[in-house]
């Protein structure tokens, strides 16, 4: 990784003349910024998306059968009208898989069966907000004959269906731990700068502490800590969180060495000089200066922490069997190598999940910094 | 400022011994040793096991094994590589001169691409190119970077294939390295190393552009640049001598957190590139339990990072004056 | 890799050239390559790659079975050497075959004469002597260690002249010609410092950042440079051309480099290959036979490929641990033969051939690997998948009914629940494991399938007790010879790799773990093979009744080179076993 960039100087807060409070300023000078919207509209839409996933996924997360083999089962077509008879309807072909012994290549060929899809039709059984239901959006409800709409991974079970529920996963595990780490961080640095001498010392010190364990090796080790019955789900967001614990460093010392400049600023000298309580001037005057920083600094992170999963995924920790997250997904894509992008391209739609949400995090991060900036409004 | 370096050092001397305390028990807290997977071995006996564990002081107790590895640490000597058999510091300084090329080559290529493009950013605020950069590199912020190196290597085969131009596409060196003379080796470990080096730049060029267009922003619009202009000074004067100068302050001051990344490899991307730096070592060390080289990794970093900090909290008194030592 | 078998360096003409101080050199017989030896050119470089990371350049300390010295630059070496088409044993570096006397026990070798280092020294008995010595000092920790002793009594080595060695074995040995078989290091060198500074002064040799002009060998190859972690360059030992020869009567090897390149990612690997850049590549699976097929049809690459030479000399198995006196149920449960009969008929051993090897595989039921069919009858027991099967065989053992969560319970309300790992990473693995959690949980069996970190996973395996702290693991296990499959830590009870019961006092704990521990001594100190195959076959049947660990699937073996390269052994003598070439008669065309 390159070096972070230093963020930029936390803009001394100003009062507004008018009786627009600073959140509905900001709020109008976002709406204003295009793409930071779409960014946070598309956000929007991949949690909606997550929420419902087993509703909108045909299948169930881990189906696939040993009899009719399906792996790495290329993208069914959708047709709309019959050839033969001249119907129209939605169905799909059911196809057979063979191995061609001459170009070892999985070759899936219709078989002639042709299979409607139905919508709002009964299926697996899930739960979505604790309300179970068994109603999926699309499907053909023929376990043999399904939809594959972005094809099958290297069991045969439905990508699409995984790429869905793994958002699951993949969105909301990292945002625990990223506030853990911001709160930290924050108040460390706070501190430190607030009351310098010994506190700021040994804050210091103990950033220097921390910053030497090495990390990917205690999240290895961490992991192999946890009994094998450990939900390990539970255990990935718990390794988070241990990372969280250690590693709000950087944070913390960028707020200190901030916070340590704004402390000479003259409204700070004059709220002392008042007579204000060293919390009260902490709280009410210094902290505020950071917010912009903070939100930038969070949306940089959440977007990180989904990063983080899938190196982990690629060092075989990540969310494993039978959990399933964009990282995982992407992982097999990259055991496959070469293989996974001519023979099977399919299998890159989870890694472009990942790049997609990153960027809308990006977008909407950025857009929210100019906005909470008073020196950028338009 | 020497009363102030001589505290630093003061101080630096507890944290050092804490941090090794926590990085022994955290190793030694692992399950297993260097010599669990020969447990696997169909042919290694439970007596050879024994000699083993005895020659690597396996066998000892936990805290004489971390006071024989301080003594020998503040002897220069980070110890013994068991899977290597020899001095850590011979196995791993390889590494860390592999690795220094590579970032060298990525900080390079990384402020290469990004000063421009913020600047760009700052003047052209909200034009189209402002507008498609910004869009292009937080697209690629989001690849996880082994990703984006597979995609690059099956981008160049592709390309090799296509052209019959002899593109590096993996490693370090080509083959016949050792028989070229002083500039072609130069040049060979060049070519290999711009695409890695590219690699593991594009994931951050997008957040250092926004900020750097941000902090010229805001200088763009201060009353200095203002009388400068009506001055009559010319624009690129503008730009360069009274904006950009200042708004790369903050980044020099951070310089001092660069030196441990300096060392610290480029990550995944070695691997996935099969580039002979510290990850891929680190990672084999992890997984063989060569306690040694890997606490050697992980002190490495620390003292460099101790260096940093001073150095960065230097450099902020001396860009910012309204921050004194005392 | 207890033994490591020499590869295509021997010819029969050898073993008639008797006597004599003018040794003719030994002639490489034309029917070992595919190519005619007047075909073979001299010169060029033969390019390879490995994932791991040369550890040392010396001998005695270095533990990998294909690292540079164990390997590379043991090349040629060893008295005698395995000839593939029988399996046999003949001289090499030996004059002739052994003079045996004591029952089997005493070898006498004479040394042929006229062989010398790379450096020009000759190679004398003094050097097996040294060697011997080093290997055997418990302080030096070499990996060969074990191979001298046989149930901890130790085989000797004696000087009887310049020229002559006797080896004496506490036991008749099946593999004695394996154990005489290692490679001669030079005297002047490791002797010289063993007498020096003992063992420490034998582990500073030759360390990675050795000045290759000071390593001496007396195989095919010797070092040229190693640049950490990228590659290791060796070059052609002049001296070794002198006494080996190929048909035509030209010195071997015939290339003048071999350039190993460290790549730490096998796509990497692959991706090299297909550009050209290496000119062997082992494919492992179905999508690097696609890739490289279509390299090869698209013209971008002349390679040769031959898809499934032969099941692959590795093994997939899952076992259940007998000692759970924490948990009394599972330790009645897991040491039931119906059980673990039934559990065999829930692998559904084609489905994870189809699914996780891509359809390039077999079925396996035994622990000897399939590529040694000289131990394997059909005859043997096993218990293929059949759900309906396995169903009535737990009904048996009280497994009649459902509960509400669909898993079966006995008439004390005990539920059939286990937990099973595997090492994490291992994509093949996790979807076997994944599979037969899955074609469990249709007949009622609840599998908690976790892969788990490789260094927990092996500490469990192996350890020792009343409870160990597991229910099932699925692993594989690799190495091992053809002599004599059957491994000398995993058959007999109280070994570390007897997974399934391995209590405190090592004992045990059935009538047939007593018979498979007889039956492998037996074999492993049976010198006739008729016989020895006799002996094995009697244990696979015992192994197989008994079912204390489930094998499951075995992978295949292929094959891919560059065409550039020439004199590969014909295809039928190309196994997972000896491999596809050897590199002393490999050329560049």
């Amino acid at each position: 990784m390159t070096a972070l960039p230093t963020p930029i100087q936390p803009a001394p807060p100003r009062t507004t003349a008018r009786a627009q409070s600073q959140l509905q300023v900001a709020w109008g000078q976002f709406c204003r910024n295009r793409l930071a919207s779409t960014g946070g509209v598309f956000i929007i839409l991949l949690y909606v998306l997550a929420i419902f996933a087993p509703f909108v996924a045909p299948d169930g997360l881990s189906n696939y059968s040993t009899t009719s083999i399906t792996r790495y089962h290329a993208p069914t077509p959708l047709h709309f009208r019959d050839p033969k008879t001249g119907a129209w309807g939605l169905y799909v072909e059911k196809f057979a898989q063979t191995m061609n012994p001459t170009t070892f290549l999985q070759e899936f060929r219709p078989t002639g069966e042709k299979c409607p899809v139905r919508w709002f039709l009964p299926g697996d059984t899930y739960r979505i907000l604790g309300i179970a239901g068994n109603l999926h959006l699309f499907g053909t409800g023929n376990p043999n004959c399904k939809i594959f709409l972005w094809g099958a991974e290297g069991l045969g079970r439905d990508l699409f269906t995984r790429t869905i529920y793994a958002s699951q996963i993949s969105l909301t595990i990292g945002v625990l731990s990223v506030l853990i780490s911001t709160l930290i961080g924050m108040v460390m640095g706070s501190l430190a700068a607030y009351f310098r001498g010994w506190v700021d010392n040994v804050i210091n010190r103990f950033i220097e502490v921390i910053s030497a364990i090495p990390y990917l090796f205690l999240l290895i080790l961490l992991r192999s800590l946890f009994p094998q019955g450990a939900n390990p789900i539970l255990v990935l967001f718990l390794l988070l969180c241990i990372l969280a614990f250690i590693s709000w460093g950087d944070l913390a010392r960028t707020i200190r060495s901030q916070l340590l400049s704004v402390r000479e600023q003259d409204y700070v000298t004059a709220a002392n000089a008042l007579g204000s309580s060293q919390g009260r001037i902490m709280f009410r005057h210094m902290l505020p200066s950071m917010t912009s920083y903070l939100i930038v600094t969070l949306s940089l992170a959440i977007p990180g922490t989904i990063l983080l999963e899938s190196g982990l995924s690629f060092l075989g920790i990540g969310a494993v069997e039978p959990y399933v997250s964009w990282g995982t997904l992407l992982n097999q894509t990259q055991d496959g190598g070469i293989a996974s992008i001519t023979d099977r391209p399919w299998m890159l739609i989870p890694g472009f999940f990942i790049v997609f949400t990153v960027m809308c995090y990006q977008l909407l991060g950025d857009g929210l910094r100019d906005a909470f900036d008073p020196r950028k409004r338009q | 400022m020497v009363t102030f370096l001589f505290r630093r050092l003061l101080n630096l001397l507890p944290t050092f011994l804490l941090a090794t305390v926590l990085v022994f028990s955290i190793i030694q807290l692992a399950p297993g040793d260097f010599l669990t997977p020969a447990k696997l071995n169909p042919g290694i006996s439970e007596q050879q096991l024994r000699n083993l564990a005895e020659q690597f002081g396996l066998n000892k107790p936990v805290w004489q094994q971390y006071f024989q590895w301080l003594w020998n640490l503040l002897h220069g000597n980070l110890g013994l590589s068991f899977s290597y058999t020899q001095p850590v510091l011979d196995v791993a300084w390889p590494r860390v001169v592999n690795s220094f090329k590579l970032v060298l080559v990525n900080l390079v290529l990384f402020y290469a691409i990004s000063i421009p493009l913020g600047v760009y950013g700052a003047v052209r605020q909200y034009s189209f190119g402002d507008r498609i950069s910004g869009v292009v590199f937080y697209f690629l912020l989001g690849f996880p970077s082994f990703f984006l190196a597979l995609l690059t290597i099956f981008g160049i085969l592709k390309f090799r294939q296509a052209t019959g131009l002899n593109v590096p596409m993996i490693g370090m060196t080509s083959d016949g390295y050792d028989s070229l003379g002083l500039l072609g080796k130069f040049w060979d470990t060049l070519k290999h190393l711009l695409i890695p080096g590219l690699v593991a730049a594009v994931g951050g060029v997008a957040g250092f552009t926004r900020v750097l267009r941000g902090q010229m922003l805001e200088h763009l619009r201060s009353d200095f640049v203002r009388t400068a202009r009506s001055k009559g000074v010319p624009e690129f004067w503008v730009i360069y001598r009274h904006t950009f100068r200042n708004a790369i302050i903050p980044f020099v001051a951070g310089i001092g957190g660069l030196l441990p990344g300096l060392i610290g490899g480029a990550g995944f991307v070695e691997v996935v590139f099969s580039y002979p730096g510290i990850t891929p070592m680190l990672l084999d060390a992890i997984g063989a339990q060569d306690f040694y080289l890997v606490a050697a990794f992980s002190i490495l970093p620390m003292v460099l990072l101790f260096l940093g900090n001073a150095i960065s909290d230097i450099l902020l008194a001396v860009a910012d004056p309204r921050i004194r030592f005392n | 890799m207890k033994t490591k078998p020499m590869k295509y360096m021997l010819t029969l003409a050898a073993a008639l050239t008797l006597g004599g101080s003018f040794a003719a050199p030994f002639v490489y017989p034309a029917k070992w390559s595919a190519d005619p030896a007047s075909a073979a050119k001299k010169g060029g470089d033969y390019r390879e790659s490995t994932i791991s990371d040369y550890k040392t350049i010396n001998p005695f300390t270095s533990a990998e079975a294909r690292s540079i010295p164990n390997y590379f630059m043991s090349l040629g070496t060893g008295l005698f050497t395995q000839d593939q088409t029988n399996d046999s044993f003949i001289p090499h570096m030996a004059e002739s075959m052994p003079e045996i006397s004591n029952s089997g026990k005493r070898f006498v070798v004479k040394i042929r004469q006229g062989m010398k280092f790379s450096d020009g020294q000759p190679i004398t008995a003094d050097d097996w002597i040294t060697t011997y010595k080093i290997h055997t000092d418990d302080k030096v920790g070499s990996n060969a260690y074990d191979s001298f002793f046989i149930n901890d009594k130790p085989i000797t080595v004696k000087k009887l002249g310049e020229y002559t060695l006797q080896f004496d074995f506490p036991q008749q040995s099946a593999t004695a010609f394996v154990t005489m078989n290692y490679t001669p290091w030079p005297d002047h060198v490791f002797g010289k410092a063993y007498t020096a500074g003992g063992a420490e002064a034998v582990k500073k040799l030759w360390g990675l950042n050795v000045d290759p002009a000071t390593v001496v060998t007396a195989g095919a190859f010797t070092l040229q440079s190693y640049s950490a972690g990228q590659r290791a360059v060796l070059k052609r030992n002049p001296n070794f051309g002198e006494w080996n020869k190929d048909s035509a009567g030209v010195a071997l090897p015939y290339l003048d480099t071999v350039t190993l390149k460290i790549v730490k990612d096998l796509n990497a690997s692959l991706a090299s290959y297909l550009a050209g850049e290496l000119d062997v590549y082992g494919p492992r699976n179905a999508d690097d036979l696609a890739q490289i097929t279509k390299a090869n049809t698209a013209g971008t690459l002349k390679s040769t490929l031959i898809p499934n030479v032969s099941p692959a000399a590795s093994s997939q198995w899952i076992t259940f641990n007998w000692n759970k006196a924490d948990s009394p149920f599972k330790q009645k449960l897991f040491r039931d033969v119906r059980f673990r009969r039934a559990m065999s008929m829930v692998a559904n051993r084609e489905a994870m051939v189809q699914l996780a090897l891509g359809g390039l595989g077999v079925p396996t039921y035994y622990s000897v690997y399939p590529v040694f069919k000289k131990y394997i009858s059909d005859s043997a027991p096993k218990y293929p998948y059949n759900l309906d099967g396995a169903s009535k065989l737990l009904a048996q053992m009280g497994f009649t009914k459902k509960g509400s969560d669909g898993i079966l319970v006995n008439a004390q309300g005990q539920k059939l629940e286990f937990t099973m790992a595997t090492n994490s990473g291992n994509t093949t693995r996790e979807q076997l494991g994944r599979i037969f959690a899955d074609e469990a949980k249709k007949i009622g069996v609840k599998v908690n399938f976790t892969p788990i970190d490789f260094n927990v996973l092996v500490g469990q395996l192996t350890a020792k007790g009343e409870s160990r702290p597991f229910d099932a693991i699925l692993l594989g296990l690799s190495g091992g010879d053809n002599i004599w499959p059957y491994g000398a830590n995993v058959v007999p009870c109280g070994t570390n790799l007897h997974s399934y019961n391995n209590p405190t006092n090592g004992k045990c704990a059935t009538a047939q773990e007593q018979l498979m521990t007889k039956l492998f001594y037996q074999g492993d100190s049976t010198v006739d093979q008729a016989e020895r195959q006799k002996i094995g076959l009697q244990l696979l049947n015992t192994e197989a009744s008994l079912q204390p660990v489930i094998f499951l699937v075995g992978g295949s073996y292929h094959v891919a080179y560059n065409n550039r390269l020439g004199g590969q052994a014909p295809r039928d003598q190309m196994d997972s076993y000896y491999g596809s070439r050897g590199i002393e008669t490999t050329y560049i065309k």
